[in-house]
């Protein structure tokens, strides 16, 4: 059985999300540091309306990509049971994942509120519910990240077996 | 090269003998995915009792005719 062959429906929807998020997480946020690096009005203007668009637009067209062909034969197919027992493992450690984001995003507006360096001053009063914003979303796309990830692996081990 | 299952069994023998019964259509039979029953047949998931009965019914034959226990060592 080749590669593809040994990969069900529902585990190649899973590499399509998987290549999905990390393409988003590559364009979108080393752009948006970028502008938190230049100022707080950065974060509210036209560049960061551009960039949004465009992470969505490009999203959008990887995912009819990736997903039109894993899907071009119009195959469909329900969750067996080991879809269903790999998924509450990815779900259970996604889970952890993202509550342990939580508690560090909590902890650091903690710090800013009583020990922000001064040079963040600006752009932590003026941007600062945006800041947060995308510390929570970068945080949902990581945790996104580790959920496809673990079910991926439990796939290629109940082929491979190692 | 990772944890060794303590059930084996004679799926492809039984497959065989039904008529050489693909596991594509013993998939279908069961209600699971084609990957699915080839990681069964490969002792590399271990089905739900439920999918175990449902794999017995289809050859017509007792569980443990189809899926057999290993007891497996304990750790020294």
């Amino acid at each position: 059985m080749n590669l593809l062959d040994s990969m069900s429906i529902r585990e190649k929807d899973l590499w399509g999300e998987l290549l999905i998020d990390v393409l988003v997480a590559l364009y979108y946020f080393p752009k948006v540091f970028a502008l938190m690096a230049q100022g707080d009005t950065m974060l509210r203007g036209g560049e960061m309306a551009d960039l949004v668009i465009s992470t969505i637009v490009l999203a959008i067209v990887v995912s009819i990509v990736v997903f039109g062909a894993i899907h071009r034969k119009g195959e469909a197919e329900d969750r067996d049971e080991r879809d269903l027992q790999f998924e509450a493992q990815g779900n259970l450690l996604a889970f952890r994942v993202l509550y342990g984001f939580l508690v560090l995003i909590l902890g650091q507006i903690v710090m800013w509120e009583y020990f922000s360096p001064s040079d963040l001053d600006a752009l932590l009063t003026e941007a600062g519910p945006l800041v947060v914003g995308h510390m929570i979303l970068l945080a949902m796309i990581l945790t996104s990240m580790v959920k496809a990830a673990v079910q991926l692996f439990q796939y290629r081990r109940s082929v491979t077996g190692g | 090269m990772g944890k060794v299952l303590p059930i084996s069994n004679n799926i492809r023998r039984l497959r065989f003998e039904a008529n050489e019964m693909t596991q594509a259509q013993l998939a279908e039979k069961v209600g699971v995915t084609r990957q699915t029953l080839h990681a069964i047949e490969a002792a590399k998931y271990s089905p739900t009792l439920e999918l175990a009965f449902k794999i017995a019914a289809v050859f017509e034959v007792q569980l443990d005719e189809v899926f057999q226990y290993h007891k497996q060592k304990p750790d020294a």
